[in-house]
């Protein structure tokens, strides 16, 4: 991993030593001088400045393990985005190769250059969203667009190191983890690329204890507004408000800077400060944010709660009582198309709400350079009860992947008193409580309605229809025919009386009653027989029926007569001589079955009802509403 | 789920019963009682007028 070439600083005689086959840089421990390496020749690069102090778990000679490579940390180059400054640790890897080892929020990024990574994209053609497949690197996501300065160094670097020079660079993440930096420092830009790692996964020691098992140590200043103390609980904070006056301070350089009075009116919903375990994470609330966006002249708060654990930053956002635990992810996790649908982990999620939020009171500490009034763009999109939020600027996107949480569970993970507030409406993410039951009532309503058309089919099919009387009724007026008794039997039953005749362009009443000879109880029902048709405006029609049905129900046994009275007007179309009557017993019944089938959906139908409502009340505030216009310009833009 | 096979069930307990004993939920025709005198006379049936449906009065 390392050369050992050992020589003087030729400023002040001190030994150096270049440890790193590929360093061509170093800084004198104990003159500051900057030393370039050409060859066997020294040269001396100008002062480097004092490093800005800044917590780390990593140190010059530190010894790692990253994908089975060991490493061993030869430098340190302190870049400055703005006010946040940053280390990115050189390292040489057993390989014989070397890369950086990046720290950012916490987390820890290792990449290594590519070499021959050609046609890469200019700087000025990329913006933040962007999807880009890098040579060795694949597919990737353009996450951050932004410019770094050079502040200082120390031990090696594998790079002349510019002072002060600053240069742009893209941060890109890919779908299954990656990282890639293109650096745009030279006249050609260069590929880095690798992944983040967990400070145990390279074998670095955790410095500091996880909330778990008692509150970080926080670092006490006083601020330079008021004079009030101001704790700092995270090495990476880079502002905090002062509790006492108010102030925004900046912390990136050190030093806190006052950067102006923000509002705090707003009680957080959990103190700042306290520990809990949520959804196996132990974490600590850092700051609390009251945001907000404007629709329609009118603004809408919620409040946004950063938190840090083990696994870095985690948001807690809380709308109308309505809580998600969110954890940010990759940009290249998400293909989206914006303003519709975005996929992640193999789940479409819909495109709820775009607006831009503005920061509006803001407590705490954070890991960017918060500015109160700020707007970002927003996009969230919903699979309840997940929920995935796209934040972006021109520079930078940013995604996180929430999920909503029960305010009991939040007032029991933080072991708070009381009882969370009631939640109002219908969250974005809630989960329809009616969604698990819908399945199972349309399921079961399945089976139901399966058995029963069985059963009906079965019924049917076994009904004896059997034809018990046939009657050829003389169709003249006045005329009424009675038939001979005949036996019914096997009842009680559906009996069926039809009655057909072939009239053309007339009709044919009839009235019949099927008569019970020894109770002289009976059955009348009235059939129309009639059929007219013609031809009017070029299109034929026709109207009427030759044939008549009626069913008497629970018909006993015995001996019956059928009486049928027949009124006829002739003269007009045709009518024929008779009609023929007939009386069927055991014949079946749709309208149990029918009866059956309605009563068996309405279960599922219910819950199916109950389950649209609740989903319109949770779309009602989106930029979708069901039944309604989009409030969004994008939506009317992309139509 | 329980209860909804429980309705089920009794659903279709009843669903058998009204096919078995040939029960028309939806009426087609009405009721007449005949009185006996008609039934006791001769051509009574023909002539009776009290049908009640009254039937059919109408067509084009």
């Amino acid at each position: 991993m390392t050369t050992g070439v050992a020589s003087a600083c030729p400023q002040c005689g001190a030994p150096l030593r270049f440890g790193g086959a590929h360093s061509l840089a170093t800084a004198c421990a104990y003159c500051r001088s900057a030393v370039l390496r050409s060859g066997a020749k020294l040269e001396l690069a100008g002062k480097v400045p004092d490093l800005v102090a800044t917590d780390t778990r990593l140190s010059l000679g530190a010894t790692g393990r990253v994908q089975g490579r060991p490493f061993v940390v030869l430098g340190r180059l302190q870049l400055s985005q703005g006010e946040a400054v940053w280390n990115e640790w050189y390292a040489s890897f057993g390989d014989g190769g070397w890369g950086w080892l990046a720290e950012a929020q916490g987390r820890l990024y290792v990449t290594r250059p590519i070499a021959g990574a050609t046609g890469l994209p200019r700087w000025k053609a990329l913006h933040a969203g962007m999807e880009l497949d890098l040579p060795g690197a694949g597919r990737a996501v353009v996450d951050e667009l932004d410019e770094a300065r050079l502040v200082s160094f120390e031990g090696e670097l594998p790079i002349p190191p510019d002072l002060g020079e600053t240069w742009p660079y893209a941060d890109c993440t890919s779908e299954s983890g990656g990282f890639v930096t293109l650096d745009y420092g030279g006249d050609e830009p260069v590929l880095y690329a690798g992944r983040e790692v967990s400070y145990a996964d390279a074998g670095i020691p955790d410095l500091a204890p996880a909330p778990a098992a008692g509150a970080e140590p926080a670092r006490a200043l006083t601020c330079p507004g008021c004079g009030g103390p101001v704790s700092l609980r995270r090495p990476d904070a880079r502002a905090v408000a002062c509790p006492s006056c108010h102030n925004l301070l900046d912390v990136s350089q050190g030093d806190l800077k006052v950067l102006g009075i923000v509002e705090a009116r707003t009680a957080p919903p959990i103190l700042l400060g306290l520990l809990g375990t949520l959804r196996g994470e132990p974490l600590e609330i850092l700051g609390f944010l009251v945001r907000s966006i404007e629709v329609d002249g009118q603004r809408y708060p919620w409040h946004e709660l950063l938190l840090h654990g083990p696994g870095g930053y985690r948001w807690l956002s809380v709308y109308g009582g309505h809580w998600l635990f969110l954890r940010p992810i990759p940009a290249a996790k998400v293909k989206e198309t914006r303003g519709r649908s975005a996929r992640c982990d193999g789940r479409t999620f819909k495109h709820f709400q775009g607006a831009a939020a503005r920061y509006d009171e803001i407590q705490g500490e954070f890991y960017w350079a918060i500015r109160a009034g700020e707007t970002v763009e927003t996009d969230d999109y919903v699979a309840p009860p997940l929920l995935l939020s796209a934040e972006r600027s021109e520079t930078e996107l940013s995604w996180s992947r929430g999920e909503y949480v029960a305010g009991e569970e939040i007032w029991k993970a933080f072991s708070l008193p009381g009882a969370p507030p009631r939640p109002v409406g219908v969250g974005p993410a809630q989960p329809n409580p009616h969604a698990a039951r819908l399945k199972r009532s349309w399921g079961a309503a399945g089976v139901a309605l399966g058995a029963f058309l069985l059963l009906g089919l079965g019924l049917a099919a076994r009904a004896p229809r059997e034809e018990v009387l046939a009657l050829d009724v003389p169709l003249a007026q006045g005329q009424v025919a009675l038939s001979e008794p005949f036996q019914i039997l096997g009842g009680p039953q559906a009996v069926e009386i039809t009655a057909e005749a072939a009239v053309s362009q007339a009709w044919v009443g009839l009235d019949v009653a099927l008569i019970d000879e020894e109770s002289g109880e009976s059955e009348a029902a009235a059939f129309e027989l009639a059929h007219f048709s013609g031809v009017e405006g070029g299109e034929s029609w026709s109207e009427g029926s030759r044939r008549g049905r009626a069913v008497v129900g629970q018909v006993h046994d015995g001996r019956y007569l059928l009486r049928v009275e027949p009124q006829v007007e002739r003269g007009r179309g045709f009518v024929p001589q008779t009609a023929r009557v007939r009386v069927v017993r055991g014949v079946f019944l749709a309208t149990p079955l029918v009866l059956a089938l309605l009563l068996v959906g309405v279960w599922p139908i219910t819950v199916t009802l109950r389950s649209v409502t609740f989903e319109r009340r949770r779309w009602e505030e989106s930029d979708h509403p069901w039944g309604g216009s989009s409030s969004t310009s994008r939506d009317e833009d992309d139509e | 789920m329980r209860s909804y096979a429980l309705f089920c069930a009794a659903l279709a307990a009843g669903f058998l019963a009204l096919e078995l004993r040939g029960v028309n939920l939806i009426p087609q025709t009405h009721h007449v009682s005949v009185p006996s005198s008609v039934r006791a006379a001769p051509g009574g049936y023909r002539t009776y007028r009290s049908w009640g449906g009254g039937g059919f009065r109408g067509g084009k």
